[in-house]
């Protein structure tokens, strides 16, 4: 027995020793056995491996983002941890409770179950007693404080004020968020039981009641002079309740005004349209002082010639301020609509009476290949009977609210006026919501302005357009014709010669156009290949316009054919539709680059319909002709039930109007790289090419312009526009120079 | 002041940052050790995993009276022993073998030489799973972790002398085990 106690306990000395935990005594004792003991020392030996047995093992790790997942998990078990604290605080005081109490946990937690029904039950007393209370004092405490009211306040317009503010104030204008509190009253939420929380609130509500009452007595048997009090009281609770409210009117005026202020002040900035003089009264007027020293002027300036225009041309404009005032102040109720006011241009037109309801600007549009979405009636469907109704839902509402209108106004008197804007602009006015490459935009806008005899005045409000890229040249545009037909990409197309491109070609390429010209083919297009099949948006609309106009569309038409309708092959051709510029185009001899447009317009076989509408799904797709206008009817829906007007979009048109970048047009730009390096590669180069042209050329998005035409009396044109605005510029100087005596004097 | 203990102060502070800098310091360590308590990768994860969360939450109740790891190895093995307590490890011969073979590789070292270590990795492991609970830790934290006494016995909450005794046990009955396979690290 004492051997193995002997035996065992050097064992555990050898052990110890081994970890250095002996004392030196003890270590002595260790080494003395060790060095007399074989045994002890193979012992030794043997523990000495298993160490490093034990520590050759693999060693694991962890990843990197394992300190994130613990941080992770740690924070939302802290937060968990707080919200059930309380819990577990009145779990431990319940333990505590019973330690002392020396009954069982669960046995004095039935009992406290039994303490809560009970205390249920009582407050469910309570919560009867209270509602009986409210249903038996509640009208006579009504009656008795408006009998005060009316008592202390004869005047009834203050009393009116007094009501809308109480009714119209917004309930969450009095105190900022407090988080902290928010949290207490959860945390506190979660702790009271629901029923009791519905219990405490009876009661609460019970003792406001029966204080009031006590009050009411109180001053009953007090006299006059306190009952004269609480009037005050009242008056300066409602005076407060309408500063608030007219504060937040304020405020909406304000944020109406400041989006009209960054509209006007983007116009300072615009000079890529020429000849189109900045706004003649509207964008500029609510600026008040603080706009620019510039767009004052030309505010003055657009005052002075408009001071001729008469009465009703001053109408006029007011129902397309109103328009474009009710298309922004409804900015805030949509979230589409909000962004379209960001992104979108507002061109105001003053137009004859004739060339508006002659559909003037309608035509231009078909000719400049921007389709009309919808034809909607517009004004004519507000009927009588939808006014007599606003009136009648009017009559039935009690009270008004600041409207967006910055006045006070029920929401039936907000649609009436609505309807009233919709009827003013049937008759004068007419909104086309434009959506078109900048090209076609400034195209549009320079016919508009070529149409002297309809187009009295324009005005462009809106972001700064971008400039045009340079200009593709006649060479170029050829090269990659021929570099096309070439690679077989015309169907059925004889195959050209391969020519080599530069200056030497030109005569061959020349030579092959005179050869073609009686078969109405262009040198680099096979002969045999029919321009009547390709889609020419303009030739009906052009023969069916007459005089100046007819002339200029046949002219445009020809510019758009060789723009827009000669690469129907998107990913083959590469389109010119938007570098090329037009001017460049007309004065080209290059018969390619429509230096022949009227011709190849007159000769390409007239009679060709208007191309498909395409589906929605293809329209992005839809090479050289997207674009589509809308006609804005203003009207609420349904005889003035929606607060959102109708130019709103809505419901499946949502992504028609989806932010700019998800609009590209689909043209190879002017990427001249690729269009030479299309000259030489195979067909599938080229549409690779292509491809990376169309990833550049998506720098330019598509334009949402809001055109306002209004119909002006011909006797209130106003004098000539300048072409520039360094000429207006030029113009308000020298009127300076007139006016700077006079005020001297 | 040491590291450990202005990682904890500025954590209290509200930078739960600095204690991710403790997470980064001891979880490999940790991770290690609880491999081999264990015997899975997953529950010791876990495991690593719940008391480093354990450990932030109850933060503020550190005393500083031990060393951080020791406080944190000591979360560490309650929350292992709470846990083997509601489920059993499955540890096999597969597991072992699988996690032996995440050894780092020698490409130096011949194929029949590698194939021996990987196999007397699975016999050790072997033999600690045959341990008990107590007399595994002890083991791992004296052989792997390189613990004093004291620290094991303030990790596990027990007496040094019972700390030196079941070491003792564990290191009789492991070397029993493995009476063939120590005969390699003998040198």
């Amino acid at each position: 027995m004492n051997d193995n106690f002997q035996h065992e306990f050097s064992d555990e000395l050898i052990s110890a020793y081994l970890d250095g935990e002996l004392a030196p005594e003890q270590q002595r004792r260790v080494e003395e056995q060790l060095m007399d003991s074989a045994e002890h020392r193979r012992q030794f030996e043997e523990l000495k491996a298993l160490r490093r047995g034990l520590q050759s093992l693999p060693q694991a790790a962890l990843d990197d983002q394992f300190a994130q997942r613990v941080l992770r998990r740690a924070e939302r078990e802290l937060l968990a941890g707080a919200e059930a604290s309380e819990h577990d605080e009145s779990t431990v005081d319940e333990a505590k409770a019973a330690a002392v109490s020396g009954r069982p946990l669960i046995e004095r937690r039935r009992s406290g179950n039994e303490r809560g029904s009970m205390r249920g039950l009582i407050w469910s007393i309570a919560a009867l007693a209270a509602a009986v209370a409210l249903i038996v004092f509640g009208p006579l405490f009504t009656d008795e404080r408006q009998r005060n009211v009316a008592r202390e306040e004869p005047d009834g317009v203050d009393q009116q004020e007094s009501r809308e503010a109480q009714i119209g104030a917004p309930p969450n204008i009095a105190a900022p968020f407090d988080p902290q509190a928010a949290e207490k009253s959860s945390v506190s939420d979660n702790a009271v039981a629901p029923a009791n929380r519905r219990a405490a609130e009876h009661q609460t509500e019970a003792r406001s009641l029966k204080a009031e009452k006590t009050r009411q007595e109180t001053s009953a048997r007090t006299g006059d002079a306190q009952l004269a009090a609480r009037p005050n009281e009242a008056r300066d609770r409602a005076e407060r309740l309408n500063e608030l409210a007219k504060s937040r009117a304020e405020s909406l005026q304000n944020q109406q005004l400041r989006q009209r202020r960054s509209f006007a002040d983007q116009l300072d900035t615009v000079d890529g349209i020429r000849g189109v003089q900045p706004p003649a009264n509207e964008f500029a007027r609510d600026r008040k002082g603080t706009a620019s020293p510039a767009h004052r002027e030309l505010s003055q300036n657009g005052a002075a010639e408009s001071g001729g225009r008469g009465s009703a041309a001053s109408e006029q404009n007011s129902a397309a301020d109103k328009v474009i005032a009710m298309a922004r102040s409804d900015a805030g109720t949509d979230n589409t609509w909000r962004f379209a006011t960001e992104t979108m241009a507002v061109v105001s037109v003053d137009v004859t009476q004739q060339a508006l309801s002659s559909r003037l600007f309608d035509r231009l549009l078909v000719q400049h290949g921007i389709q009309m979405e919808t034809d909607v009636a517009g004004v004519e469907k507000e009927t009588d009977a939808a006014l007599a109704a606003t009136e009648a839902e009017e009559r039935n509402e009690p009270a008004g609210r600041p409207g967006l209108w910055g006045q006070a106004s029920t929401p039936s008197a907000l649609k009436r006026q609505r309807a009233s804007v919709a009827a003013n602009v049937g008759k004068d006015v007419d909104v086309m919501y434009v959506v078109a490459s900048q090209a076609k935009i400034e195209r549009l806008m320079r016919d508009l302005r070529e149409q002297s005899a309809d187009v009295l005045a324009m005005a462009y409000d809106g972001p700064p357009l971008k400039q045009p890229d340079k200009p593709l040249s006649t060479e170029t545009l050829g090269q990659a014709l021929n570099s096309l037909d070439a690679a077989g990409r015309f169907e059925g197309a004889a195959q050209p010669p391969a020519s080599p491109s530069g200056g030497a070609s030109r005569d061959a390429e020349k030579k092959r156009a005179d050869e073609a010209a009686g078969q109405g083919a262009k040198p680099g297009i096979a002969p045999d290949l029919k321009r009547e099949e390709r889609p020419k948006p303009a030739r009906v609309a052009a023969e069916n316009a007459t005089g100046k106009a007819g002339r200029d569309v046949a002219k445009q038409e020809g510019q758009n054919e060789t723009e827009e309708t000669r690469a129907p092959q998107p990913d083959a051709v590469p389109s010119t539709a938007q570098p090329v510029a037009p001017s460049a185009i007309a004065d080209s001899k290059d018969p390619i680059a429509g230096g022949s447009g009227d011709g190849a317009a007159q000769g390409q076989g007239g009679g060709a319909a208007l191309p498909a509408k395409p589906a929605d799904k293809d329209r992005l797709k839809y090479h050289g002709g997207f674009g589509y206008a809308r006609r804005l009817s203003l009207q609420p829906e349904g005889g003035g039930g929606s607060d959102v007007p109708a130019a709103v979009p809505q419901g499946n048109n949502k992504n028609r109007f989806a932010p700019a970048d998800a609009y590209h047009l689909p043209s190879f730009g002017n990427d001249v790289d690729a269009r030479r390096k299309a000259q030489a590669q195979p067909a599938d180069d080229v549409r690779r090419a292509g491809r990376r042209a169309k990833a550049k050329a998506d720098e330019q998005p598509l334009m949402r312009v809001l055109f306002v035409l209004r119909a002006v009396p011909a006797t209130s044109r106003p004098p000539a526009l300048p072409e520039s605005p360094a000429a207006a510029a030029a113009l308000r100087e020298n009127a300076d120079a007139a006016e700077a005596p006079a005020d001297k004097e | 002041m040491n590291e450990d203990a202005q990682l904890i102060e500025t954590c209290l502070c509200g930078d739960s940052a600095s204690f991710g800098q403790l997470v980064r310091k001891y979880q490999d360590r940790l991770f290690n050790t609880m491999c081999h308590v264990v015997g899975s990768r997953e529950e010791a994860e876990d495991v690593v995993q719940e008391a480093f969360v354990q450990a932030f939450v109850k933060l503020a109740s550190f005393q500083g009276n031990s060393a951080f790891y020791t406080w944190l190895y000591r979360i560490a093995f309650n929350t292992a022993v709470s846990r083997s307590r509601r489920k059993r490890p499955e540890t096999s011969v597969d597991a072992a073998r699988e996690a032996a073979g995440e050894e780092p590789m020698d490409n130096t070292e011949a194929a029949t030489e590698r194939l021996l270590r990987q196999e007397r990795a699975v016999q050790i492991r072997q033999a600690l799973d045959e341990l008990s609970e107590d007399h595994r830790a002890i083991l791992v934290l004296r052989e792997m972790e390189d613990l004093s006494y004291d620290e094991i016995a303030e990790v596990l909450e027990l007496p040094v002398g019972t700390v030196r005794s079941r070491l003792h046990r564990a290191r009789c009955q492991m070397r029993e085990q493995l009476k063939e396979v120590l005969g390699e690290y003998q040198t």
